[in-house]
């Protein structure tokens, strides 16, 4: 288990001050100007040394992607814009950051924007946080009160604004192009790529868009070094990681730890293990509702990062995890993803409107059993046209959960349509 | 995005064939230049239309790439490898297809949609996937009289709310709801006919699956086929002066519905009359036979209907009819050749303007020939010659594209010019500084950064002190006023005295913001000067123009990309019409009546006689309401109209309509018995635009070929084979079989056609001059000099004249006279076309609201205008756009009848009358019926 003194977020549970004060007390705030006077050249790398990924889901390098806005402006202001909008199902950890350790952020930002060249950063809630965003403006507040953000912040001659941007409740602003289209006022629909964001994004600025957690991090690597850092999980995988659990496990929690600890091992450590043991577990889904579902039988050996995840067809994705014990159904629990992201579909692109739906409409037949055994491949056809196809990533999204299904459950589909057929119960529907 | 370089050229792999494009060129674009073809949907190829990648139906493969691209917005990138035709690009492709035809409706709103088309390049002929679930099928939308919506059949490819929103910028289409649910919505929700549509019918022309449909192509049973035509002709819209190209599909002899083509003014965009307003054409009111006025009909008056005009006329023969009215303007000729007047008009072709004033001054000898130009824009081609030296617009209204200021003041181009409004909206939206200025809140203020509405009449004051603070302040451009003017320093010492707070008080507008005006339009690097009749029609107009001459003049804002001089031309053919010398002064080319080497070439090309000798008049002739008077006065007593409707179009028409009545033989040539027909001897029925061969110039100066997509009714016939005809009886000899011949002719004497052939313009549109003989022609003049001595325009310093009529304690409001969207001029042809006469059904006029509540008026309740000429009655409406001491009155509606009001006090130098100032009295209908 992670030791006390290595943790970074040290409020996650808000058992302490969250105040400004508090949060110096914890060793925020802690010589902000001196990393910032070290310059972006050198912060850049050391984020980049420390092997941090993003922690929003796609896990991409952060330094790399921190290294592609340019080095001087053709004019065009520059900006950071933050990801606040965690709308994935299962996902809550950003919200413990924000509601409970909000000056990590708020440093964070500083410091990134600075290394971006950027001198405004904006964070985009999602809009049911309500008394999250009341805390975390607090805490910008409190920081443009205190001189360490706003103009020359920390008095190291940056001038830095932060704004706060409440979401409308759109799982769709959280795909970081729409998330764009939203600050603008626009309607949240994800733009085309290229242009990316670091070329062409905020207003048609360079623009780096970051989950809460990644920037949340950075001020203590900078502060304990990228070795300290990267001292953490498998290579390609470091640091230490926000990580939750839900659903059929004794203790649901939100907590930070190691990456590439065996998924056993947080289960049973954090979660206080599978609800009726780790023999009634029937599936995971590792890191949101997007990530495939994983059955028990994948489970041997099964380590949570990145790696190990994409290895076997999942993916680590948020970190926060959903347990399913044998009583559950899990064809209807796909379809009930199935149904959100057909919910949460911009409806912008054909495949992913039209087909996120028809999706959904096959996943009810399936949980019901009123198929033809030939409707799983129209279906994983369907998915995979879908997948790769459309201008964001929802498409992919809502293909992967249907995709992982079938790939470990098909003989409880099969046996659920057979069973409909031949008018006798499935062993899972009995139960 | 980064801007791209279209002058670099990237080389990419396309299919396993090198191919090289200039930078930027899409991936679909580069494909379609080398003849593949890529499904498309959402993507328009067609000017104005953004790509955007939504349907998915064109993903294409690019090596390296996990995700399949879109090849419509992707653009082709150095070393990229790109595969069209892999199997994963076509089954992506046709599964896109196919998830959208699962939702089609089982009979096809358009049986020959691009949608089908697509379904049948990607093979797709059924879906096996099951359609949405009955209830959520969107319900079918009957509420617009042109326009039918079954959003059924709607694939979100967002064409439609692109065709509103950037290309015609109406923004009343919009997509709401997300995902599953999204669908297309009319403002908040709206049937469409009730939203604020404009009727453009640009979605419609736009939409790939009939769910928007023109409401002729379908039928009861909402199926259709938008290919199920015999013929496509294209042709120019016969209503503006904006010159759109359009494509008539013609079936069974009919027009079936209107398509905008790819002309250089509109490029594909048509407004609700250009698209919706044809079946006037088709009207039982088109005279079929020519028409003798019976010996024992009534007294000659307003009193003809045209759908029974038995009354009064009987049909005749053409031999009959002909020499009847031949030999009427004969006998007269015989007393003395100028008892005979004519007005040709701005609604024909140029070959028809060119006979018309040739006809009068070869067979009658004298100059007495008038047309509408002289109710419109004949102040401002006034002032244009005086110091510019030409009267056409010194650059398209197009230019406005490289513009970064712009002044359009005095006209209503979301009405009256709705496509080249399309173009000026465009221009705001992508942060041009729009000035508009004008005494009524018109549309186009939405869009401007400057919104300025002056009192009525003190158009020379305002722009007089806007340019005394570009002097003041020095912010005038000294280099080209060096090099390209002169009376300079007259100019500016007569500035001195209009200070902004001197002037503020006379034109309503406050002194900052008259300055703050000054320096945003000297500011730019490029600016334009728009106008319309708001500045023409006063008694001051040619001043009002001269000042916004030398504003233009002033910051150097001629004859560079992006700047200009454009008076927005009213009638499809004034700018030909005018050109060809249908105007008293001049002979085509503007050339002087008054020069007898001029004469001498044109009698030359007549043959060489004249009914008066060898050659005609060297005095100039009488303008229209000139002759209106010495019919009055006994001068004038026959008249031949063509075309034109002066008693409805003339200032104080009981006056003009009493001066019809005294006419002894008066021919009327016309598609309709308009009420100038009422008071005909003899009457002749003439093609509309849609049935006749002829070239037509626009504001633009563009030239472009009109083609009849059908044969004109009964024994109708083509304007310029009845001028022939009657000229021939009138003993000049013409002997023309097609209007080519006609235009050859015009050539001979006129220097703007040359390089300009009938065959070109078989081909093409063109725009005068034209510098060679593949030169499209120019679109910006005067970068180096103007037709003037010196090659100098000249500065024209104005002073302050009063409107003639100014409100009293009698007549206490002010009477602005103009034009809805809907409805063409005296409204002869739109009033029958029987959409706009739908959508605008009523005889109306706006006030402010205020107005009306200190009044006791509701809005609709009738309302009698009345001034010290006569009074009309008419429907009111609220209106905050309009001036609290302000009424504004279309005169579209012959049932109250603006011009009945309008006062005929004329410019000195254009001859115009001020229809957009007169003193007037509102009251209650009811209340003076009480009395």
């Amino acid at each position: 288990m992670l030791k006390d003194e290595d943790r970074i977020f040290t409020n996650l549970y808000g058992m302490h001050d969250r105040t400004l004060k508090g949060a110096m007390k914890r060793g925020h705030w802690d010589g902000t100007a001196g990393i910032l006077e070290k310059g972006r050249d050198w912060i850049v790398n050391q984020v980049k040394e420390s092997g941090l990924r993003g922690r929003g889901g796609a896990g991409f390098p952060t330094g790399l992607k921190w290294s592609f806005m340019p080095k001087e402006s053709d004019g065009r202001p520059a900006y950071l814009t933050i990801n606040a909008d965690e709308s994935e199902p299962a996902t809550c950890k950003d919200r413990e950051i924000m509601r409970h350790d909000p000056h990590t952020l708020v440093e964070g930002a500083l410091i990134a924007s600075f290394a971006m060249g950027a001198h405004a950063a904006y964070i985009y809630i999602r809009g049911e946080y309500i008394r999250e965003r009341e805390a975390l403006q607090a805490a910008i507040d409190e920081a443009y009160d205190a001189g360490l953000i706003g103009r020359n912040a920390c008095k190291s001659g940056w001038d830095f604004d932060l704004y706060l941007n409440h979401g409308a409740g759109a799982y769709i602003c959280g795909e970081e192009t729409a998330m764009l289209e939203s600050l603008e006022g626009r309607k949240g629909m994800p733009r085309m790529k290229p242009p990316f964001p670091a070329a062409s994004g905020l207003y048609g600025c360079p623009t780096t868009v970051n989950n809460v957690e990644s920037i949340a991090v950075v001020p203590t690597i900078l502060r304990r070094g990228p070795a300290w850092f990267s001292s953490f999980g498998r290579p390609n995988n470091a640091g230490t990681k926000l990580f939750a659990l839900t659903g059929h496990v004794n203790t649901p929690c939100v907590f930070e730890e190691e990456m590439s600890l065996p998924v056993r091992e947080l289960i049973e450590k954090h979660g206080g293990g599978v609800r009726g043991g780790w023999d009634n577990l029937k599936a995971i889904i590792p890191g949101g509702a997007s990530c495939p579902v994983l059955s028990k039988d994948a489970l041997d050996g099964a380590i949570m990062d990145f790696d190990w995840m994409r290895e076997n067809k999942s993916s680590f994705g948020t970190g926060c995890m959903i347990v399913m014990d044998q009583s559950t159904d899990v064809i209807k629990a796909v379809w009930r993803l199935s149904k959100f992201f057909k919910h949460e579909s911009c409806g912008q692109c054909t495949p992913c409107r039209e087909g996120t739906g028809w999706m959904m409409r096959v996943m009810e037949r399936l949980v019901t059993g009123e198929a033809e055994i030939e409707e799983i491949d129209v279906l994983l056809d369907v998915t995979t046209k879908v997948e790769g196809h459309t201008i964001c990533a929802l498409g992919d999204a809502a293909a992967w959960p249907v995709q992982g299904l079938i790939r470990h459950f098909r003989g409880e589909i099969e046996d659920r349509i057979k069973a409909k057929k031949t008018g006798r119960l499935s062993a899972v529907a009995a139960e | 995005m980064p801007e791209s370089n279209p002058a670099k050229t990237v080389t990419f792999t396309l299919n396993g064939a090198e191919t090289s494009v200039p930078e930027g060129t899409t991936i679909w674009e580069a494909a379609h230049g080398r003849g593949l073809i890529i499904p498309h949907l959402c993507h328009k190829p067609a000017p104005g239309y953004r790509a955007d990648g939504n349907c998915r139906a064109c993903m294409v493969e690019i090596e390296g790439e996990r995700t399949l691209a879109a090849s419509c917005i992707r653009p082709a990138a150095d070393g990229m490898v790109v595969s069209t035709d892999s199997d994963r690009a076509q089954r992506t492709r046709a599964m896109v297809v196919e998830l959208l035809a699962a939702d089609q409706p089982g009979v096809a709103h358009d049986a020959s949609s691009h949608f089908a088309d697509m379904a049948a390049l990607t093979g797709v002929g059924h879906s096996r996937f099951p359609p949405r679930a009955r209830e959520t099928v969107p319900l079918p939308d009957d509420s617009h009289v042109a326009m039918r919506v079954n959003l059924d059949a709607c694939i979100h490819c967002n064409l439609c709310v692109r065709a509103c929103r950037e290309v015609q910028v109406n923004d009343v289409i919009g997509m709401s709801w997300r995902g599953f649910d999204a669908r297309i919505t009319f403002d908040q929700g709206d049937p469409m006919g009730a939203s604020t549509c404009v009727g453009c019918g640009e979605c419609v022309q736009a939409c790939p699956t009939g769910a928007l449909m023109p409401a002729t192509v379908l039928d009861d049973a909402r199926a259709g086929d938008s290919a199920d035509y015999d013929s496509e002709v294209q042709s120019v819209c016969p209503f503006c002066g904006v010159g759109c190209q359009l494509t008539y599909k013609v079936k069974d002899g009919r027009i079936r519905y209107v398509e905008g083509a790819d002309g250089p003014a509109n490029e594909n965009r048509l407004c609700i009359k250009g698209r919706f307003g044809f079946d006037y054409v088709d009207h039982p009111h088109r005279l079929k036979k020519p028409l003798i006025r019976r010996e024992d009909a009534p007294a000659k008056g307003l009193n003809v209907d045209p759908a029974n005009p038995w009354t009064h006329f009987r049909e005749a023969s053409w031999d009959e009819a002909l020499d009847a009215a031949a030999t009427g303007l004969a006998r007269l000729r015989e007393r003395k050749g100028s008892y005979v007047a004519g007005f040709g008009s701005a609604k024909c072709s140029n070959e028809e303007a060119y006979l018309f004033q040739k006809l009068i001054r070869q067979g009658f000898g004298h100059n007495n020939v008038d047309h509408c130009t002289r109710l419109c824009h004949a102040s401002s081609v006034s002032a244009l010659l005086e110091n510019v030296g030409s009267g056409a617009v010194t650059a398209t209204f197009n230019e406005i594209a490289n513009a970064d200021v712009a002044i359009v003041i005095g006209c209503n181009p979301i009405e009256n010019h709705p496509v080249a409004a399309t173009y000026f909206k465009q221009f705001a939206e992508r942060g041009g500084k729009l000035i508009v200025m004008d005494p009524r809140g018109v549309g186009l203020g939405r869009f401007a950064t400057h919104r300025i509405q002056f009192k009525p009449g003190s158009d020379v004051s305002m722009l007089n002190a806007i340019m005394h603070v570009i002097v003041a302040e020095q912010l005038y451009d000294a280099d080209y006023i060096a090099a390209f003017t002169e009376n300079w320093e007259a100019m500016k010492a007569h500035l001195a005295s209009f200070t902004p707070e001197r002037m503020a008080p006379v034109c309503g507008i406050d002194a900052e913001t008259l300055r703050e005006v000054a320096r945003t339009f000297a500011a730019g690097k490029a600016g334009m000067i728009f106008w319309g009749m708001g500045v023409s029609q006063h008694v001051h107009g040619t001043d009002n123009a001269r000042c916004l001459i030398s504003l233009a003049l002033m910051t150097g804002n001629v004859g560079r990309p992006g700047t200009g001089l454009h008076p927005l031309r009213g009638q499809n053919n004034v700018q030909g019409a005018s050109d060809a010398g249908l105007i008293p002064m001049f002979l085509p080319d503007y050339q002087t009546v008054t020069d007898a080497a001029v004469r001498a070439r044109f009698v030359r090309a007549w043959g060489g006689t004249t009914w008066s000798g060898s050659d005609f008049s060297a005095e100039k002739g009488l303008t229209v309401v000139e002759i209106v008077d010495a019919i009055h006065e006994g001068e004038i007593r026959g008249m031949y109209v063509l075309g034109e409707n002066p008693a409805m179009s003339d200032p104080d028409l009981d006056h003009a309509r009493q001066a019809l009545a005294r006419l002894e033989h008066l021919v009327v040539q016309d598609i309709f018995l308009t009420e100038t027909a009422n008071y005909a001897d003899v009457i002749l029925p003439a093609s509309a635009w849609a049935e006749k061969t002829g070239t037509v110039t626009n504001t633009n100066r563009q030239v472009q070929m009109g083609r009849p997509a059908m044969a004109p009714p009964g024994e109708a016939r083509e304007d310029w084979w009845i001028e022939t005809e009657l000229a021939r009886r009138l003993g000049l000899g013409w002997a023309y079989t097609h209007p080519r011949e006609i235009f050859a002719e015009m050539k001979l004497n006129m220097e703007s056609l040359d390089n300009i052939t009938w065959e070109r313009l078989e081909r093409t549109a063109i725009t005068y001059p034209s510098l060679s003989p593949d030169d499209p022609g120019q679109a910006i003049v005067f970068s180096d000099g103007f037709p003037r001595p010196g090659k100098r325009a000249r500065f024209a310093p104005a002073s302050i004249v009063p409107p003639d009529e100014l409100p009293d304690a009698d007549y206490p409001l002010v009477l602005i006279t103009g034009r809805q969207l809907e409805h063409w001029h005296t409204g002869s042809m739109t009033r029958r076309a029987h959409v706009l006469d739908a959508v605008e059904p009523e005889a109306n006029c706006s006030m402010h609201p205020a107005t009306l509540r200190r009044m006791g008026i509701a809005p609709g309740d009738a309302v009698r205008l009345t001034t010290r000429r006569g009074s009309v009655t008419a429907m009111a409406r609220a209106d905050r756009a309009v001036a609290e001491d302000n009424v504004f009155l279309p005169f579209a509606f012959v049932e109250a009848a603006a011009n009945i009001l309008t006062n005929p006090a004329l410019d000195p130098f254009g001859r115009i009358p001020e229809f957009k100032f007169a003193a007037v009295r509102v009251e209650k209908a009811g209340a003076v019926a009480a009395q």
